[in-house]
């Protein structure tokens, strides 16, 4: 995935496209947009940076989990098997980029006064207690022929998911793209287009 | 070029299958059976099931269903829905939809939590407390529709039967947005003049594009802009439109359009180019200080587009009112070759003069320009820094940048016609033209973009969809216009007809919200000769959009008896007798106009067509659809042939496809006969649309620019016409001997605001105050937008606004400001208003605003006890304002959003 800065509005379509899409718990996000705020007045401005899992090549969070449970798909997609995570959250402390989120098991859900909606029953049961969890790059979407959640919201088109070594991408890389946190050697499949 | 059809085509996702659509189509299309003995209906989808999903077609696995948004004022997005078993577990943009384009805002992507709603009504309800109040237990107990209706149609009988004035509908933007044709028709199907508005004081956006672009809202033209300068206007970046404007924005500044932004906070907008810091109110002198550059120090304009296709050369009496031919009555221009007045349109005029003074018929009188000119002599930009902040050097410099991209002399040829190419506009939005003198500031703004030729063109402001016209003395007028602009002189009445105020308010475009309540109050300090017996406030909110709540509170408290058809337990239903219970935004069978209004792309400037949606699930509680409540109780009160002829002209549905006026119908039938006849044919009714999803046309090009439109029509450089609607204004009041309310004594201020130049008129926020020293604003931010739609309890949204963006619920101040008060980061404030108005809040200390601001996004605030607690958060922030007599806009009746305050910690 190439996220371009210079398109990113950073209006949190993706968060909650992506809320909705996998019915994550509140204070749960696989991906969302970090806000601050850089210079001094008058020339501040406001900087968004959308995050979600890397799905890194060399993935650290898939190097210390003793069970196998986080795992790297043949196409680079980095996942968590639910059945065996033990819930030690050793991903979650190696991560660089914060992209992982442990499951208490609180089902009180967005609204804790009342009954549990459908919607909530039904999309909380993929959420295993105990559990870590992340951004899946929406693989079952991909499996029938769609794209992340994420990159089809996108209402400026600031998320362009493919094939990284396609004619497409390698195009768009070659505009100045980076990778977060090079120092950690993870070589993420998410690269930013500088704004 | 011919009308292409890009039709939404057959789509590569899961259809409905065939069988199942006709079954539900079949069963939409039955006469409606009666429920439980009564003679009302039962709603439409409770009838019909949801489209395809359930019952009808036994389809309960997984599948799309086809529907559009729900979250906006102008609904254009495609989306799709996905139920798994009955349940719908995805919202996500329609790939096909021309417009969002498979996208989505926040505020689309969170729609099932508007569904998933714990806190809506499950049934209808009548109040068995008769005292009524914000913290007053209304006793609440369930009731049947059938005896929810029957109450309601009671009460509104009777006032049928003595007078239907004495009923008032009160529309605005609330959690239950309705966008339909039971609207504007509302009024007029019950026969009463009272329509009111909560949200219309906060929509002071209407006037200058109805003047300068023949239209309700003008659109930025993104495709071909380079310079772009805005004043409190957001282009779909900060409130992320993703119907076009926040695509077609980041487009133009990846294509290298420069964006200038005038505001007292800096915008997404301003991130991508240039924060010019603002004190709010102060626009008109950044305004006037820009003509006056241009004018006096550049002396650079578009002298053939001013000449030809604006006022600007007609002659103009001492006395303001155009110099006219004694015999054909015409607008007369001097012409320099002939060295005499001829008419505006004689064939011999050659050389119209713009400047000097001639003596015609023994009135010495100026061409428009040489008064625009000699208005703004004085307002050099050393005298705007003084008012606004902004450094002359500043406004020098853009303003010479706004000239020169503006390309004066330049063309393009677009689809074989040639246009004047000006690439340069200035914009002006609600955060400008709602702030006090912003109605004339919206109007000189547009004046600035004429005296470049940036007006109508490619790259410039162009009008959103269906412009109407009339030309009047070689001019330009919208039509039609409100009766009392049209003919104040014939409609003028003491004792008023109605409750609106627009009779004094002569350039309202909606209800005067201060008179309706204030005359609810008191009937004969208003001209008025009776009350209201009956008030049906639906989609609005006045507790929360007006400044004065317990004038608010005092007016529903007063009326017998109040219903609504509602969505949740908000401040509105909290002060009414019956609860007719709404669906949530997908449960809805709704149509909606694909039309994009805020700034336009070259891939959506030409769109056209209709976005359609049926109920994506069983309903969830005992609700039914807003339309068939309001078609169910206009058949029984007797009003069935006027509404139903009224809905024929409405949707344009010619004789094929009109209604029988005799006959009943549901709303879903009255769909079908929409449906086919915009689409001109019966094979492509709700059947075709439930498969669609829309119906997607382009208009010609030469549709999409006024230029091309107003050929022989000119554009008001000089307000006549708002400067003799203020004449007939003052001639009538004084026939009658009337002031209005709040301006007893001082009318001379409100006729004044009828201005033809530009005028700074210094005022509450523009006059020294040293005790109230600060100003606020507020803005629109992606998760929030004017709060409807259900923004304020929708769960995700709130979400995000109070963990994740930069605009969340604190207090916004500069860092400078915050260390002269001794504050820091988190510290808790009260702020007190000028007007009296108090509220308190954390503070975020921020560059992000002007030394003399305090910043006020993403508020809720709300106030009723019976909504999700999560609404509460936040600051109510229209308290700090004033709406009152003697403080709204004169002439418009709109509400300034600034004021200024005090501040001290907590």
């Amino acid at each position: 995935m190439i996220i371009d800065l210079k398109r990113c509005i950073g209006c949190n379509a993706c968060t909650v496209t992506c809320k909705q899409a996998h019915g994550t718990a509140p204070g749960t996000f696989w991906c969302q947009v970090r806000a601050s705020e850089e210079g001094t007045y008058p020339y501040a401005t406001k900087k968004v940076l959308p995050t979600l899992c890397m799905h890194c090549e060399n993935p650290t969070c898939v190097h210390v989990c003793p069970t196998g449970a986080s795992y790297k798909r043949e196409d680079g997609i980095v996942l968590v098997d639910s059945e065996r995570c033990i819930g030690c959250r050793y991903c979650m402390a190696a991560c660089p980029y914060e992209a992982r989120t442990f499951d208490f098991g609180d089902r009180s859900g967005y609204f804790p006064e009342q009954e549990q909606t459908s919607y909530e029953a039904m999309m909380l049961e993929q959420h295993v207690k105990g559990t870590v969890s992340k951004c899946t790059f929406c693989h079952d979407k991909l499996e029938a022929g769609g794209m992340p959640a994420c990159a089809q919201a996108c209402p400026t088109h600031a998320r362009v998911f493919g094939d990284l070594d396609s004619e497409e991408l390698q195009a768009l890389l070659k505009r100045g793209a980076y990778q977060a946190r090079p120092d950690m050697r993870t070589n993420p499949s998410v690269y930013y287009l500088p704004k | 070029m011919s009308t292409d059809m890009v039709q939404g085509g057959l789509t590569r996702r899961t259809l409905l299958k065939g069988g199942g659509a006709l079954a539900a189509a079949l069963a939409l299309s039955k006469a409606i059976p009666a429920v439980g003995g009564s003679a009302l209906a039962e709603s439409t989808a409770g009838a019909a099931g949801a489209a395809g999903a359930t019952g009808a077609t036994g389809e309960q696995g997984d599948h799309w269903v086809k529907s559009f948004c729900g979250s906006c004022i102008w609904t254009n997005c495609g989306t799709e829905v996905h139920v798994q078993n009955g349940i719908a577990t995805e919202v996500r943009g329609n790939l096909e939809h021309p417009a969002n384009q498979g996208t989505l805002c926040p505020r689309g992507a969170a729609q099932l939590m508007n569904l998933y709603n714990p806190y809506r009504f499950k049934a209808p309800l009548k109040r068995t407390n008769p005292e009524k109040g914000l913290d007053v237990d209304p006793g609440w107990q369930e009731i049947s529709w059938d005896e929810a209706l029957d109450t309601v149609y009671e009460k509104l009988a009777a006032v049928r039967d003595s007078d239907p004035r004495r009923f008032m509908i009160m529309y605005g933007f609330a959690g239950n947005l309705h966008e339909g044709p039971f609207v504007k028709l509302f009024t007029a199907i019950f026969g009463t003049p009272n329509y009111s508005m909560s949200c219309g004081p906060l929509c002071e956006v209407h006037h200058a594009p109805s003047l300068y672009n023949m239209t309700f809202v003008d659109r930025i033209d993104l495709g071909y802009c380079n310079y772009l300068i805005t004043f409190g206007r957001n282009v779909g970046a900060s409130a992320a439109f993703a119907s076009g404007p926040a695509r077609a924005f980041t487009d133009a500044c990846e294509r290298g359009m420069h964006n200038v932004v005038f505001d007292p906070h800096a915008n997404m907008e301003s991130t991508y180019g240039e924060w010019v810091p603002t004190r709010p109110g102060s626009d008109m002198a950044i305004a006037m200080a820009m003509i006056h550059v241009m004018l006096h120090e550049l002396d650079t304009f578009d002298r053939e587009f001013v000449t030809e296709r604006t006022n600007a050369p007609y002659l103009i009496t001492p006395e303001g009112d155009y110099l006219r031919d004694p015999n054909s009555d015409k607008p007369l221009i001097w012409d320099e070759a002939a060295g005499q007045a001829l008419a505006f349109d004689d064939p011999n005029l050659s050389a119209p003069a713009l400047t000097g003074t001639y003596e015609v018929n023994g009135v010495k009188a100026q061409p428009a320009f040489e008064k625009i000119k000699a208005s703004v002599a004085e307002a050099t930009p050393e005298w705007a820094e003084e008012r606004s902040t902004v450094p002359a050097a500043t406004i020098r410099r853009i303003t010479a940048e706004f000239v020169e991209a503006a390309c004066i002399g330049a063309t393009i040829e677009l689809e074989g016609r040639t246009y004047p190419y000006r690439p340069a506009v200035i914009a002006v939005g609600r955060g400008s033209a709602n702030n006090m003198q912003g109605l004339r500031f919206y109007c000189v703004a547009d004046l600035l973009n004429c005296l470049v030729g940036a007006m109508g063109v490619p790259g410039s402001l162009v009008h959103a969809a269906g412009p109407k016209f009339v030309i009047e003395d070689g001019m330009m007028r919208e039509y039609p216009v409100s009766k009392y602009t049209t003919d104040l002189e014939q409609a003028f009445s003491i004792p008023q007809n109605d409750f609106t105020g627009k009779q004094f308010s002569a350039l309202a475009r909606f209800p005067v919200f201060a008179v309706t309540l204030g005359a609810i109050l008191d009937p004969a300090k208003y001209y008025l000769d009776y009350d209201i017996d009956v008030l049906f406030p639906y989609g609005c909110n006045p507790f929360m959009n007006d400044s004065n709540r317990e004038l608010v509170v005092e007016a529903f408290k007063k009326v017998p008896f109040v219903f609504t058809c509602g969505y949740h337990m908000d401040e509105t239903s909290q002060f009414c007798d019956i609860i007719l219970p709404e669906h949530a935004h997908l449960e809805r069978h709704q149509v909606r106009p694909i039309e994009e209004t805020m700034a336009v792309g070259k891939d959506t400037i030409k769109l056209a067509g209709m976005n359609y949606k049926e109920p994506a699930v069983e309903l969830l509680y005992n609700t039914r659809q807003f339309e068939d409540v309001i078609t169910t109780l206009a058949y029984r009160l007797g009003y069935g042939p006027r509404m139903n002829q009224m809905y024929n002209l409405f949707c344009k549905l010619g004789e094929d496809y009109a209604l029988d006026p005799t006959s009943e119908y549901s709303y879903a039938e009255m769909l079908e006969a929409r449906l086919t006849a915009l689409t001109q044919d019966k094979a492509k009714g709700s059947q075709w649309f439930r498969e669609q999803g829309f119906y997607a046309t382009e208009v010609p090009v030469e549709q999409c620019y006024d230029y091309a439109m107003l050929e022989g029509a000119r554009l008001p450089l000089y307000n006549w016409r708002d400067w003799i609607t203020g004449q007939f204004l003052k001639r009538n009041m004084e026939r009658f001997d009337v002031e209005m309310p709040g301006w007893e004594g001082r009318m001379e201020e409100v006729y004044r605001e009828y201005t033809a130049v530009p005028a700074f008129i210094d005022n509450f926020l523009t006059e020294p105050n040293d005790e109230y020293n600060l100003f606020v604003c507020n803005w629109k931010i992606s998760p929030r937008n004017l709060g409807l739609g259900g923004q304020d309890d929708n769960v995700w949204l709130r979400e995000v606004v109070e963990q994740l963006e930069f605009d969340d619920l604190r207090i916004q101040i500069n860092p400078a400001t915050a260390a002269a008060h001794g504050l820091e980061d988190g510290d808790t404030i009260i702020v007190e208003s000028q007007h009296g108005g108090t509220t308190s809040g954390q503070i975020k200390v921020t560059g992000l605003v002007h030394p003399e601001v305090l910043g006020f996004p993403s508020q809720a605030g709300r106030v009723a006890p019976g909504m999700n607690p999560i609404s509460k958060h936040g600051t109510s922030y229209n308290q700090l304002l004033n709406g009152a007599d003697g403080f709204y806009f004169a002439e418009s009746g709109s509400i300034a959003v600034g004021a200024r305050v005090k501040i001290r910690k907590a």
